[in-house]
This record gives C-alpha cells, sequence and structure tokens, in this order.
C-alpha cells in the first residue's frame, strides 16, 4: 500500500475533546515531517501509533524522507500556525508554507506527517494530520517547500 | 427527539515547489566543471586512462 490521501488523526480529535492530551496547535511547536511511499497511512490508529517514530507504526525514521540541516530527521517546525474560526460553520488549522534548506537534496517525498512536537504526555510527538503530496516529489540542490492547501492543512465544517 | 449534532472535518492534500537558485546552480556547475578539468589533466599528464567513476562521483559530490 502507499500514500493515496489526507486524513486527520481520529485519536488527536478524540484526544482534544477529552483532554486526554494537551495539544495547543496555535503555540506548540508543530512539526512536517517527511515521508517516502512505504507508509500506509492510516487516520484510524491508536494515539501512540500515531505518533512520530512510534515503534511499528508507519512513521518509523526509517520511512523518513531527510537531510540534515535542510530537512532535519524530525522534520521543520511549522511557522505562523493558527487555529482559524474567523469564518462561519468552519474552523481550520493552516501555517505559512513550510520550506526547507536552499540547498536540498530530497527524493520520493510522498506525504508529509504533522505532528506535536511539544507534546510529552501521555503520548510523545502525537500525530495531528497525514497530508498526501499528490505523488513523487524530490529536490536536487534547491529549495523544497509544502505548499498547504488553500483550505489549510486541516479543516472542520460544523 | 432531538437531531444529531455533526460535524466533519478533512486534511487537505498540499503541493510542492521546487526552487532553484541561479546564481548557486551556475556557480555549482562552474566548479564541477572545474573539477573535470583537473581529473583530465591530471589523467592525461600521468597517461592514464580516465577513470568513469571519478568522473561521475566528482559531478555528483555535493558542495
Amino acid at each position: 500500500m502507499a500514500w493515496s490521501a489526507s486524513a486527520i488523526f481520529r485519536p488527536f480529535l478524540a484526544d482534544v475533546l477529552d483532554n486526554t492530551a494537551a495539544f495547543d496547535l496555535g503555540a506548540d511547536s508543530i512539526k512536517a515531517a517527511l515521508y517516502n511511499n512505504t507508509p500506509t497511512p492510516d487516520n484510524d490508529v491508536t494515539s501512540a501509533l500515531s505518533a512520530y517514530n512510534a515503534t511499528s507504526s508507519q512513521w518509523v525514521t526509517a520511512n523518513e524522507v531527510f537531510e540534515a540541516v535542510q530537512w532535519p530527521q524530525g522534520g521543520v517546525a511549522l511557522t505562523s500556525q493558527t487555529v482559524n474560526s474567523a469564518t462561519a460553520d468552519v474552523v481550520f488549522f493552516d501555517a505559512a508554507d513550510t520550506a526547507s534548506g536552499s540547498a536540498a537534496d530530497l527524493a520520493s517525498v510522498f506525504g508529509v506527517q504533522v505532528y506535536d512536537d511539544a507534546l510529552a504526555t501521555p503520548v510523545a510527538d502525537q500525530g495531528i494530520s497525514y497530508n498526501y503530496l499528490g505523488g513523487s516529489n524530490s529536490v536536487v540542490n534547491g529549495t523544497f517547500t509544502i505548499v498547504w492547501h488553500a483550505n489549510g492543512i486541516f479543516r472542520l465544517t460544523i | 427527539m432531538s437531531s444529531v449534532a455533526s460535524a466533519s472535518g478533512t486534511a487537505n492534500d498540499a503541493t510542492v515547489q521546487v526552487a532553484y537558485d541561479p546564481d548557486r546552480a551556475i556557480t555549482d556547475l562552474k566548479r564541477r566543471l572545474r573539477a573535470v578539468r583537473e581529473l583530465c589533466e591530471r589523467a592525461a599528464a600521468a597517461g592514464q586512462l580516465l577513470n568513469p567513476s571519478d568522473v561521475l562521483a566528482e559531478l555528483d559530490r555535493k558542495e
């Protein structure tokens, strides 16, 4: 299997709603880690298995694409992240587009895991969402930028 | 009977943009070509055949 779509991790929403985990998307260090096509993302996994580099998860570093300094292992922190509720019936999470250094070599990047790097308990680095990048992407000695969707990283319509 | 309060949510596909700095690319190309030229000159001076793998390694070498 492989990447084919984006999704919000079910345990993320559940853990926010029942106060199991203290996510603060507007203030925490939220990171974007790149992955090759080995993972089979699943939004219905447990909280523990949604976390970055969780043992036996899809998000182990063996599946990660990174380059020291340019797009470090563990991902690049989002900037200007915001939980936006200014539109009727909609709450969405967004951030500025996320860029590598200017001399990146990255290959076979299929998707990105968005996780809370500040969260230590009950699950460290718990996942928020995974976002498909539409296929294989690469860069040689250039800048690799994730352009987040106009509707945000994730969007809730109520 | 009450109705169910409902919501739907989705994470959105993102796209990738790749950009290159032209000055960096030209500088890097010049450096690699100079290195290959030096390889050629050394091989010629020594009367040796140039090893293709050395040339490829030099071209692939990152700044």
